[in-house]
């Protein structure tokens, strides 16, 4: 194997293939603190890419409710379980954020080149158990409808959603294992995709990917995984007249949690110093996103705010040593954090740049004994060729339903 | 037969699943999740008796659950915690 640096672990790991990067990479923030599990986004994926025969049971975007939740079944528990068995005890970071454990390559089996496992069938079929239920489940039979009204439940445990793609990692496990070579990254954008021409359906990607995503298409006999939309992101969907465009789960999230971009690359795959470009603000210089289990060593890109209200080691392991920080960046933002996530879902475009033009006071108030001032800044967003998309301010109107009203449903 | 008119059969490995996970409220995450929400609307720059407010409404069904559950004083604790640190 070869030795290539992982900037996500702080140490270099082994990989099938020499270091070699593209020079964008897709990349994306989701905020799980807003995410409403409306599935508006897998239904904005499916509907535009997995509505054939063979794809029935394929969500290349999945929302599950953590921590029972998983697409498919345990995916997570189960990958873990094997790398603790892999290396037990050894599964830490160090103080100075470094993992000393072994990623699902350096796991690795003999005769293998990654650590995983192919799902069953039956771990496919409930893209999302455990979702919210009704309490007041009565049925008198046909097809199990509740009858008359159903009531959610209360929640008392702690729970979150966690949204799922394909993180179009910068060492993808599914490349490193596939047989055929008929895995790659595209080096305008950092995009993986599966050759359907040279796939011959091994399947071996379905086992090596930790994440899930690549899925088997019993009809046609060859492998698919999300393609990061991306005729989209390349401008050259005509809908996009021209303008790199966000992918459809993203566009198409009605929480406002998602925003989608390209990162510029330095030839070492470490990201290139972009001060205003929104994903670099949120992940380099506010530290308020993190990568989806970093310890696998595949070096995701798809990056989480941590909902702040789940218990710490639980996060930790999900996200990696930066969550604490992240969290504080969250519930404190700057006056510049706090315009950036204005940019959140105001355009389809991809937004390449910000400016802050600052407003006046808003208010002040008090927490946790600290002062806090909102501004009503103006944050605008240009596109790749420094056109201005749109323009937007911080302070958003607040509207309350009179008493007389508080029931409008 | 149609389609409809078919019984619902528990055994049927397709049908889809529902289940409520009842798990036991742990204090420390109970009392996380409530921050959670005083934080929140504290930082929209609502004042003391607002959030109050919001906790009384039965139509604000999260934080009324939690005045419902643990009672006013509980509330107002929380709510002095997290405007004074
Ligand atoms: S998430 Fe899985 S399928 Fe996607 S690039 Fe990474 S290893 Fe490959
Ligand atoms: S569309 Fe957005 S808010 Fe709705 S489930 Fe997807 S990520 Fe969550």
């Amino acid at each position: 194997m070869a030795e290539v640096y992982n900037w996500q672990l702080g140490r270099n790991m082994e990989y099938p293939y020499e270091e070699h990067h593209s020079k964008r990479q897709f990349a994306a923030v989701f905020n799980t603190n807003r995410c409403i599990a409306c599935q508006t986004c897998s239904m904005a994926c499916k509907s535009t890419w997995t509505f054939s025969e063979g794809q029935e049971y394929m969500w290349w975007n999945n929302v599950e409710s953590k921590p029972y939740g998983g697409y498919p079944a345990n995916w997570d528990s189960k990958i873990l379980s094997q790398l603790a068995e892999a290396d037990p005890d050894g599964q830490k970071w160090s103080e100075d954020g470094t993992f000393d454990g072994k990623t699902i390559f350096e796991a690795a089996p003999k005769n293998e080149r990654v650590l995983g496992y192919l799902p069953t069938n039956a771990e496919w079929r409930t893209p999302n158990l455990y979702e919210d239920t009704s309490t007041k489940y009565k049925s008198s039979g046909k097809l199990g409808l509740a009858d008359g009204g159903a009531e959610l439940p209360a929640h008392k445990a702690w729970f979150f959603y966690l949204q799922r793609i394909c993180n179009h990692c910068s060492y993808p496990a599914c490349a490193a294992a596939c047989p055929r070579n008929a895995i790659y990254k595209r080096p305008e954008d950092g995009i993986v995709l599966i050759d359907q021409e040279r796939c011959r359906g091994y399947r071996k990607c379905m086992e090596a990917c930790p994440y899930k995503k690549p899925m088997y298409n019993a009809q046609s006999r060859v492998s698919e995984k999300c393609i990061g939309c991306y005729p989209r992101v390349e401008g050259s969907d005509p809908l996009t007249n021209g303008h790199p465009m966000e992918t459809r789960c993203m566009t198409a999230c009605v929480g406002q949690i998602r925003l989608q971009g390209l990162v510029d690359l330095n030839e070492d795959g470490s990201w290139k110093e972009d001060r205003h470009n929104p994903l670099y603000h949120m992940v380099k210089v506010a530290k308020v996103a993190l990568p989806l289990y970093p310890q696998f060593g595949t070096e995701p890109n798809i990056y989480y705010i941590p909902p702040r209200w789940v218990p710490r080691e639980y996060l930790t392991q999900m996200f990696g040593p930066g969550v604490e920080e992240a969290i504080n960046a969250y519930r404190a933002p700057s006056r510049e954090l706090l315009a950036v996530m204005q940019l959140f879902r105001r355009s389809q475009e991809i937004v390449f740049r910000y400016e802050i033009e600052e407003g006046p006071k808003a208010y002040e108030t008090k927490v946790r004994g600290e002062k806090f001032t909102m501004y009503n800044d103006t944050v605008i967003a240009y596109r790749e060729n420094g056109e201005e998309i749109f323009r937007t301010e911080v302070e958003e109107p607040v509207i309350v339903r009179p008493p007389e009203r508080s029931n409008a449903i | 037969m149609s389609g409809h008119d078919k019984e619902f059969d528990a055994d049927d490995p397709m049908a889809l699943v529902p289940a409520v996970m009842d798990v036991p409220m742990d204090e420390a995450s109970y009392r996380q999740m409530a921050e959670t929400f005083v934080e929140e609307y504290m930082l929209l720059g609502y004042s003391d008796e607002k959030i109050v407010g919001l906790f009384r409404n039965p139509f604000y069904r999260a934080t009324h659950e939690i005045l419902k559950t643990k009672g006013e004083a509980y509330v107002m604790d929380l709510i002095e915690e997290i405007r004074n640190g």
